[in-house]
């Protein structure tokens, strides 16, 4: 995972690439060596929030649920890397958590297990058992390269059309993944995946997917990218490649889906199909449509929020009976009432709860149009115009 | 130039992360197997749930749960385990596979000395190697795969189960020795490992008795036309006595419409999953008749064992209209086979009890008979009380037990 | 040749099932460019009524599963989707998944997840014989109801000032609100129709399976709404004939396959829906430019 650094617009754009992530680390606050990048401070904020709701989660008593949450903000990290870009709403990448379970289930299951429950693997994976976290480098260079494939496919395709691709892409591995006994075992479950289901392993891979995903956000393509999700007719006609932009951050948030699939695995100690399919894609959509698809505050905020919320929300599942008033309680209410709100905010605030703001420190504004620019839910065409055409 | 530098801190990031990652992991991994606790030492004996409230799993949790309230009533009331009283402590798993794990985690946290776990094997699977790790036995309320009782897997966890081997062995051998059919068409759901497997046990167990399988075809439960495969059927409806059918609801009742509804009146020989009083009833599909099945136990009040009846009952009386099967009543025998393995044992310590538990033979309980060995955590070997039911116009009633002998190897 | 006769049977009826969701589907996206996937809940919806109404004649039954269907359809549009119509078809795709999950959880928290026995329609699970081939009553049924559909929603779109308006308002929202025609009006009257056909669909579909349970209404969605993709968004008989082809595919697709290929039915289905996404993003049976307009 720590490649992802390494990764995206680079190869493919060597002279364009640069210019566009340093300009920005000209204005600082702070004096010294309490300097900090201006542009770096989303990042450096949502980590605090990060660490402020893991510590808040502790002290609730959510135990593995808190760290379930972390893998969750992993994922949703890595949907909003597309999404949030592209303005395309995906509805298939937890098939890219899918390969990176299963990979990381192939990689790491005990040669023993293996030889019982999944007995026609070809010989050099039977007894391959790799560590853990090695594995998980593997899983995310898997993640990469087929996101990278599937969007050179789906490479034309716009709004609806590709949300609809991608749902076509989770219901091909969701039947492959059932049926391809000899790989995956089946509809059944896989048991005997090394468990890691400490707080600090999931906690070290959200905040780099979150640094990595702010480091992402202002490398050029993604600027373009952006620009396109905004007005695309205009993006074409001033030039910007619109679909390599998109390909890159499908290719970028595929790696980060297969992290939190792998992690996924190692958390819940088993693999299954049913692991990763609609239910699950469904409630990764309902954290970010909540938090506000646009901006990586609202991908962080929205998943802790209606993590805690669900957690906060089991009186209604359990029933309570404080001062007098008692109410029986009815096992999966919550759920509606989870339902119910997410459409509440579609509603009332189609942007999400953070409606494409950036939570970023206070700093003083050199009229930059790049700044302004990256700013989602206020841009117009013509500033993201101009933001283009200053980086050229 | 500047991509360089930009490579170089991603691969410091990427050492001092991996540094940090291994530090975490090798300080997680050597907490677990806590010892377990003398029965003399502890105030009582807390019973963990990780068992679905919500979710497709509550078909089969909800209605277990209470046979297990009903057996900690009963020991309660007989002065518990050594004088020690039990408590349960249950969290919903949700119908979700990491809250399957995390529920198991809380009720661990709360003190639980043992945990049940879901039904369904992959539900199950997550909670089970919870308690695996602390070092808890966990058992599993119904789990037939012999998957779900394999100590190669799990060391620490049983299943209350009747294996899948059995449960088909058990209709094999009633449909070839007392009903004397010996050519058998089989129709398999294709959907899941289960009803794969039920039909493949089913086959074994057949031709070791010496029956013949005459014709076989494929389906998927979410299929709503099986037109195909009923014509086909229906083609060689002359070589076969009886169809041996392997699925589960919705699909069951889909196929049983559709078989009928073309004519073919053959005996239908069922599983497990076609307990329960959910479509088995005088309306519609559940009107059926010429059907037989293996059960747990017959949920129509004449079941021979009177003490099975009386918890049915209870059950029923618990859950109003809502339907449920007989997968229910192992339930109760989970929770008195810990606690006599715990009482044999004399501490909560997983080795220990595991090890007095891998003694029983034939070890009397309210479903029946229980064996289990050091090979074995699931009710697969010795004598098993398997119910036969046949179902009359849509009326199901008991028949006869089985113990089936040509069990096929899992 | 009489497997051949069978399997084209099997095909037109398995066809006709998927056309009449694809048209429910359809008639909702033709006024608002919703893809309601919550169209599953509300035909499971209608199965529930039937099973509340057990044991009735049919002519209270299917009156109530209409009622139910419409009502539940008619409501998902006053609360979820209205305050939605101007958002992007991605914000409100994301609002019908929302409202499925509430709706499924609802069923959960209510009925239970256990399975249950529905007698509705039992009456035409029993075979036909038509010429050389065997076909269960439904099937006929649901031919004849994509038929009888197909035909009276025509002559509705045709002759009819509001089915006018209907057809104006799928050409061109804003375009036919400037010409007086009235947005609420026509929208409920796409959900009214929509929800009545899921009342078809969830009658023929409990005939067909003799149960139900909460989820029962994911793969019907699903195939509706990959149906609706497949013969092109937008137009009403493209996605009746976007039904017909997937069902038919789908029904080649199990006899042709090796046994241990059929597995992977679905998996080469979608793989051919994914293709034909990329070869004509607009439908197979649309003409229209792809692009979306500036």
């Amino acid at each position: 995972m720590r490649t992802e650094s390494a990764m995206p617009t680079n190869p493919t754009h060597p002279t364009g690439s640069k210019r566009g992530d340093m300009k920005p680390t000209s204005r600082t606050i702070g004096r010294g060596w309490l300097a900090v990048s201006a542009d770096w401070s989303t990042p450096l904020l949502l980590s605090g929030i990060v660490l402020m709701a893991v510590a808040l989660m502790s002290l609730l008593g959510f135990g593995r649920t808190g760290v379930e949450a972390l893998i969750m903000l992993v994922a949703v990290v890595g949907l909003h890397a597309y999404s949030g870009v592209t303005g395309i709403a995906t509805f298939g990448h937890v098939g890219f958590m899918a390969i990176g379970g299963y990979v990381a289930t192939l990689l790491t299951l005990p040669a023993v297990v293996k030889s019982y429950r999944l007995p026609g693997l070809p010989p050099w994976l039977a007894g391959t058992e790799m560590d853990p976290y090695l594995a998980l480098v593997v899983v995310y260079a898997c993640g990469v390269v087929a996101a990278g494939v599937f969007g050179l496919l789906i490479w034309r395709l716009n709004g609806l059309a590709a949300g609809i691709s991608t749902l076509a892409f989770l219901l091909v591995t969701y039947n492959v993944t059932s049926g391809w006994e000899d790989v995956t075992g089946g509809r059944g479950a896989v048991p005997g995946v090394p468990q890691i289901s400490d707080t600090a392993p999931a906690l070290v891979v959200a905040l780099l997917a979150i640094w990595a995903t702010a480091w992402f956000g202002r490398t050029r393509q993604v600027r373009m990218a952006r620009a396109a999700r905004e007005d695309e007719a205009a993006a074409h006609a001033i030039g910007i490649r619109v679909h390599l932009g998109r390909w890159v951050a499908m290719t970028f948030s595929g790696g980060v889906m297969a992290l939190a699939g792998g992690l996924y695995v190692y958390f819940v100690g088993s693999i299954s199909p049913d692991f990763f399919y609609v239910p699950m894609m469904f409630s990764l959509l309902t954290f970010l449509v909540v938090g506000g698809m646009t901006s990586l505050t609202g991908a962080v905020v929205g998943t802790l929020a209606v993590q805690l919320l669900r957690q906060l929300l089991e009186p209604l599942d359990r029933g309570w009976d404080v001062a007098g008033i008692a109410f029986d309680g009815r096992p999966g209410l919550r759920f509606v009432v989870l339902g119910l709100l997410t459409l509440l905010v579609l509603a009332k605030r189609p942007g999400g709860l953070v409606n494409g703001f950036e939570i970023r420190l206070p700093m003083r504004r050199k009229g930059s149009h790049a700044e302004q620019s990256a700013q989602a839910a206020t841009t117009t065409s013509v500033s993201l115009a101009n933001d283009s055409a200053l980086q050229r | 130039m500047r991509n360089r530098k930009q490579t170089q801190v991603a691969a410091a990031l990427a050492v001092a992360s991996m540094a940090l990652l291994t530090a975490c992991g090798s300080s997680g991994s050597d907490e677990s197997k806590s010892s377990g606790t003398k029965l003399s030492s502890l105030d009582e004996i807390v019973i963990g749930a990780s068992v679905a409230k919500t979710g497709g799993q509550t078909f089969y949790g909800g209605p277990a749960m209470i046979s297990v309230k009903e057996a900690i009533k009963d020991i309660n009331a007989a002065g518990g385990v050594d004088g020690k009283k039990l408590r349960l402590v249950w969290e919903d798993s949700q119908t979700d596979f990491a809250k399957s794990a995390a529920a198991a985690e809380k009720v661990i946290s709360e003190g639980a000395n043992v945990v049940l776990v879901d039904c369904d094997f992959d539900y199950g699977l997550p909670a089970a190697q919870v308690a695996q790790k602390h070092g808890i036995v966990a058992m599993n309320l119904c789990a037939g795969s012999p998957r779900a009782g394999d100590p190669k897997i799990l060391p620490d966890a049983f299943s209350m189960g009747i294996a899948t081997n059995v449960e088909a062995a058990a209709i094999a051998e009633y449909a070839y020795n007392s009903l004397g059919y010996r050519n058998v068409y089989q129709l398999r759901d294709n959907s899941i490992e289960y009803s794969k497997s039920v039909c493949s046990y089913f086959a074994a167990s057949f031709k070791q008795l010496g029956g013949k399988i005459v014709g076989e075809d494929g389906f998927n439960n979410a299929d709503t036309s099986l037109q195909s495969q009923v014509s086909k059927l229906r083609k060689a409806a002359d070589s076969f006595d009886a169809i041996n059918l392997c699925t589960y609801n919705p699909g069951l009742t889909t196929a049983v419409r559709q078989i009928r509804a073309a004519g073919v009146d053959k005996p239908l020989l069922g599983s497990f999953t076609w307990d329960g009083d959910s479509w088995l009833g005088s309306k519609g599909v559940g009107a059926v008749s010429n059907v037989y099945f293996p059960a747990y136990a017959s949920l129509y009040g004449d079941d021979p064992r009177p003490e099975v009846n009386k918890l049915i009952a209870t059950v029923k009386a618990n859950l109003g209209s809502v339907p449920f099967t007989s997968f229910t009543t192992p339930g109760y025998s989970a929770v008195e086979a810990l606690m006599k393995g715990i009482e044999m044992a004399g501490t909560t310590n997983a080795a220990k009890v595991v090890q007095a538990m891998e003694s029983f033979k034939d070890q009397k309980f309210l479903v029946g008979p229980v064996t289990y060995d050091k090979s074995t955590h699931i009710r697969m070997k010795g004598k098993n009380d398997v119910a036969i039911m046949k179902v009359e116009a849509g009326k199901p009633s008991f028949v006869d037990f089985v113990s089936p002998q040509a069990v096929p190897a899992p | 040749m009489n497997d051949l006769a069978q399997a084209a049977a099997d095909a037109i009826s398995s066809g006709s099932l998927y056309a009449l969701i694809a048209l429910g589907i359809a008639l909702v996206f033709g006024v608002m460019r919703l893809v309601n996937m919550a169209y599953g809940e509300i035909v499971v919806a209608t199965a529930y009524a039937a099973y509340f109404l057990q044991d009735r004649p049919v002519w209270i039954v299917l009156p109530g599963m209409v009622v139910a269907g419409v009502v539940l359809s008619v409501l998902t549009e006053r609360l979820a989707f209205r305050p939605l119509r101007n958002a992007s078809p991605t914000t409100m795709l994301i609002a019908a998944f929302a409202v499925s999950f509430t709706l499924q959880n609802a069923a959960l928290a209510t009925v239970g997840a256990s399975p249950r026995s529905i007698t509705a329609g039992a009456s035409l699970a029993s075979a036909r014989t038509i010429g050389p081939v065997e076909v269960p009553g439904y099937s006929i049924v649901t031919v004849i109801a994509v038929v009888v559909i197909v035909v009276g929603l025509r002559a509705f779109l045709l002759k009819t000032s509001l089915g006018i308006g209907m057809r104006a308002a799928s050409e061109d929202f804003d375009a036919a609100r400037l010409v007086g025609v009235n947005a609420n009006s026509v929208i409920r009257v796409a959900f009214v129709l929509s929800g009545a056909i899921a009342a078809v669909v969830g009658y023929l579909l409990v005939s067909a399976t003799g149960g139900i349970t909460p989820t029962s209404g994911l793969a019907p969605a699903l195939l509706g709404f990959i149906a609706v993709v497949v013969g092109g968004m937008g137009s009403l008989s493209a996605a009746a004939l976007g039904g017909f082809l997937l069902g038919a595919v789908t029904q080649f697709l199990q006899y042709l396959l090796p046994n241990d290929v059929l597995v992977f039915r679905d998996a080469f289905l979608f793989s051919g829906v994914l293709a034909l996404l990329i070869w004509r993003p607009q439908g197979l049976f649309i003409r229209q430019n792809a692009q979306e307009r500036v």
